[in-house]
């Protein structure tokens, strides 16, 4: 199922960042974070159009019932995502196309970070989702 | 006598608010709320300024001499305030966020600069912790 497909029907939606329109499709959200290296004046990553592709990708393979997330450039030369769902907020960074960068607040005191590969991670969301309260 | 048990005048004390910059995609202005995107950074260290030495204005008007800022308002001498209205803002956090992560702490400089090891590891922990100044609050009206 596309992006757009998806768009209805949004548990928890977050709102894009300001910059972003807010009624844009998501992709097109995505291909438009692509930036040249030091795009922030402070030495940021290169956002590339692979990377874009990438996390446009990443977002399609994902279940239905996952919400879209808010999305954000990353410092680091990445797409983040971010979701928050019953007390579980989870940042995850697409730079390549096979494996995230993640990092987990909640439930409760739980915390968890580090690299896995997107299946993995698409099942860990699949789960959050689950409930669709 | 001096107390041997308390921290040198340039160390970061519990009791420590310290000033971030914020990028204007990183901060919500009208609800104070800080992302955790804001935190994931390509450097490992990340530059913090101790509030008992340097206030919030200050601290934007540090970053306005930088390169970025000067492409950025269009001026060879940006203000404080013209960062500000280009979207920065700072976050204020009390040191005990950092302390109790057992992150690495750098001491103090004379300018308030503290250099705060592997934030970005934390980076929804910070964000939570922390709120972005009001305009009132940087520039003190």
């Amino acid at each position: 199922m596309s992006i757009s497909a998806r768009q209805s029907g949004r548990i928890g939606y977050l709102a894009p960042p300001p910059q972003s329109a807010p009624d844009a499709p998501v992709a097109q959200r995505i291909q438009a974070l692509r930036r040249e290296a030091d795009w922030d004046g402070e030495g940021a990553g290169a956002i590339t159009a692979e990377m874009c592709t990438s996390a446009i990708t990443f977002l399609e393979h994902l279940p239905r019932q996952v919400a879209i997330p808010r999305i954000s450039p990353s410092a680091l030369g990445a797409v983040s995502f971010y979701w928050e769902k019953d007390g579980v907020r989870l940042l995850v960074e697409v730079s390549d196309t096979d494996t995230v960068y993640f990092q987990q607040a909640g439930p409760g005191t739980f915390r968890d970070r580090g690299t896995l590969p997107q299946e993995e991670m698409a099942g860990r969301l699949r789960d959050l989702f689950r409930s669709g309260s | 006598m001096a107390d041997d048990r308390s921290p040198a005048p340039t160390q970061v004390r519990p009791e420590d608010i310290l000033y971030g910059k914020l990028n204007p995609e990183h901060w919500d202005p009208e609800t104070g709320k800080v992302r955790p995107e804001a935190f994931r950074d390509k450097y490992e260290s990340q530059s913090f300024y101790a509030a008992r030495l340097v206030s919030g204005e200050d601290v934007l008007r540090q970053f306005a001499e930088f390169p970025f800022a000067k492409k950025l308002c269009g001026k060879s001498h940006p203000t404080a305030h013209d960062l500000y209205e280009k979207g920065y803002g700072i976050a204020n956090v009390r040191a005990t966020i950092p302390i109790g992560l057992e992150l690495v702490i750098s001491e103090i400089k004379a300018d308030g600069h503290v250099n705060v090891t592997a934030a970005r590891d934390h980076a929804i922990d910070f964000a939570e912790a922390l709120v972005a100044l009001s305009q009132d609050e940087i520039f003190g009206r």
